[in-house]
């Protein structure tokens, strides 16, 4: 299906030339993302990666022609579903009448405030350009744990965003200032003090007036179904040692001088009770700038860059509980209390750091910590990956949540659907020095195995379940229509009030609600 | 006493992976005063891939070579003089090497003819082998 050409010379005028395509090739690429094949066989469809092709792909190059745009969908009954840096089947298209809003002429970093420690960022900037030019003013910001090249701008407004820094970083809906919203019927909104009549700016994310953070965003963001964030601001931090980076060789095996004031501790706790009490008591500390717990394997996997070189750390995988904290500094006095701290930490648990000991990683990993850049190792061992759970709570639920998932995860394992990590596969993270903490299970299959997709989806739809009858927190994916209808009565009908706003903000349902909630019950 | 080059060879498929986790023993100081006066060739098969892994210890000093491990007679004592023969599927060597199995187990999987051992004495040297990967070198 293609769009009628009056139509389409319609969004052409917005646009200009050569910024709308309705061809084939271009329109079914974009029907393709990775593990759509999960998503589609979940809500019961045939597993492949591609989503319903959308009818065209535009590209608007500012907020003013996203706002024409949005107009014209509403005028001729077309829905929407806008992306920046694209990564995921979240930005994929729920229906045929749709069209795809690609923001990635939309690329500037607006603003960098240092002394007031905000940026302002358009949706195709992504946090690996971001980070490099804070970098410059010995500032940092936070990132998912998708990696730096997804957009922070999507991340805040519109995904979940637990991320490796999240001890000193926090979580993405936490760091959200002004935003630049096109809602669906096209109105722009502006939130916070970029909404002010005099002097705005965008230091601030809330009001004058209620609060919209909460119906902005909530926890894990509507994914586009709440119209087009096209300007935000978000928080910065100070970066955690030098910034001055020396890099020399090719990827993946980099040489890089790894920053005076940055050390890496891996201990086992040997059990979870153990883990949490460790955790807790690093993060009492407010020292760390990384603290997560990760599965054996997934402590190898972070330290490698093939199957052979992750399959040659098996004698790191021996532990069972292990906890990686990264502790880095500006000054060799700061530097001297935090591993003071540590020592204290380790002396009073009984632990040993296995770094320098036992195992000693190539240098490239401190770079990859510094840039946010581990999640891509959990794609080494069959190329496919994706999590379950998504849990935010204390660091108590999300070990029982760990524990509980392994005998269902041992029952996919055996089938051969899934790749053996021994049930365990599991990354913990503290937010905003233990103050809550974040927890998902890695999984990794083969998405060009159909017997594999299938089994995967199954695992992940009864991961589903267990955390819904066992009360172990809502999933980083609930969301769609049949998703928040099964949460949303265990969980004070939080989908009633999710549909009011969206009937509210979206009465006509052109922002694809596929990803979100339909304004209407099913 | 075992040819020098094998070092140099290219060490194949389930061989390469075991050399690498036991390479690094090489530089360990207590495993080679431990393991000085001794030395063992033991043959380790993974039956679900393609080369079996000969651990050769000449003196405190390690070698591993691949042996395509098909047809059967290729890993016979006979043609590769080994003291030590070990064989299961590489998903329970996994779990082995990364103490996710316990000897109940390892045990009921060796009755069940899941894992089958030959010279069990000179495996334990295996076991012990292995220990020295998670000790600090210092």
């Amino acid at each position: 299906m293609v769009l009628e050409s009056k139509i389409f010379k319609e969004f052409e005028d917005i646009v200009g030339i050569g910024n709308i395509n309705d061809g084939e090739v271009i329109t079914n690429t974009y029907a393709y993302n990775w593990c759509m094949e999960i998503f589609n066989y979940m809500e019961g469809k045939e597993p492949t990666p591609f989503s319903p092709t959308p009818k065209a792909v535009i590209l608007p190059s500012n907020t003013e022609e996203v706002q024409k745009i949005v107009k014209l969908c509403n005028k001729y009954g077309l829905v929407f579903k806008s992306q920046s840096t694209g990564l995921g089947p979240w930005n994929q298209p729920s229906t045929d009448n749709s069209i795809i809003i690609d923001l990635r002429r939309m690329n500037k970093i607006v603003k960098i405030d240092e002394k007031n420690l905000y940026t302002v960022i358009e949706p195709y900037v992504s946090g690996a350009q971001l980070q490099a030019e804070l970098m410059k003013y010995n500032l940092n910001c936070h990132m998912p744990g998708a990696g730096p090249m997804v957009s922070p701008l999507a991340s805040h407004t519109s995904m979940n965003g637990p991320g490796f820094t999240s001890p000193q970083t926090g979580h993405s809906a936490r760091n959200v200032l002004g935003v630049e919203w096109v809602l669906p019927d096209g109105e722009i909104l502006r939130l916070g003090s970029a909404g002010m009549k005099n002097d705005p700016d965008w230091f601030h994310g809330d009001g004058p007036g209620p609060s919209l953070r909460g119906i902005m965003r909530g926890w894990a963001g509507a994914k586009s179904g709440i119209g087009v964030f096209t300007r935000v601001a978000i928080k910065l931090f100070p970066y955690p040692c030098s910034t001055d980076f020396n890099i020399n060789g090719y990827s993946p095996n980099y040489d890089f001088d790894i920053p005076d004031f940055m050390k890496l501790y891996v201990m086992d706790c040997n059990n979870f009770k153990k883990l949490e009490s460790v955790m807790l008591r690093v993060e009492q500390e407010e020292i760390s700038f990384m603290c997560s717990y990760l599965s054996g394997l997934a402590v190898m996997a972070i330290f490698s860059n093939s199957i052979e070189s992750l399959m040659d750390k098996m004698a790191i995988g021996q532990m069972k509980a292990p906890i990686v904290v990264i502790i880095a500094a500006r000054t060799e006095r700061e530097f001297e209390y935090k591993q003071k701290v540590m020592d204290l930490v380790m002396l009073e648990f009984k632990l040993k750091n296995i770094i320098g000991n036992i195992y000693s990683p190539q240098p490239i990993f401190y770079a990859e910590a510094l840039r946010s850049n581990l999640g891509l190792h959990g794609f080494i061992a069959t190329g496919g990956f994706q999590s379950s759970k998504g849990v935010a709570d204390t660091a108590a639920v999300c070990l029982k949540s760990t524990k509980m998932n392994i005998p269902l995860k041992k029952k996919y394992i055996k089938k051969g659907a899934i790749a053996n990590d021994f049930g365990e596969g599991t990354w913990m993270t503290s937010y905003e020095s233990g103050h809550y903490f974040h927890m998902e299970a890695p999984t990794m299959f083969d998405q060009t195995n159909e017997h594999s997709v299938k089994g995967m989806a199954e695992y992940m739809d009864q991961s589903n379940q267990l955390d819904l009858l066992k009360h172990l927190g809502a999933p980083f994916f609930v969301e769609g229509n049949r998703m928040h209808e099964l949460f949303g009565p265990h969980m004070s009908n939080y989908h009633i009030w999710l549909r009011k706003i969206k009937k509210a903000f979206d009465p006509n349902n052109i922002a694809d609600s596929g990803f979100y909630i339909l304004p209407k019950e099913n | 006493m075992p040819d020098l080059n094998l070092a140099k060879e290219d060490i194949r498929g389930f061989a390469g992976l075991i050399n690498n986790v036991v390479a690094p023993l090489n530089e360990n100081i207590k495993f080679k005063e431990k393991f000085t006066n001794k030395s063992f060739k033991i043959l380790l098969n993974a039956v679900n891939l393609n080369y079996a892994a000969s651990i050769i210890l000449d003196h405190g000093i390690l070698y591993v070579k691949s042996i395509p491990n098909k047809p059967k007679e290729n890993l016979s004592k006979k043609s590769l003089n080994w003291d030590g023969f070990i064989e299961m599927d590489s998903q329970i060597f996994l779990a082995i090497a990364m103490k996710r199995i316990s000897l109940i187990g390892v045990a009921m999987k060796w009755l069940t003819r899941k894992i089958k051992m030959r010279g069990i004495l000179k495996l334990l040297n295996l076991l012990k082998m292995f220990n020295f990967l998670t000790k600090s070198n210092s």
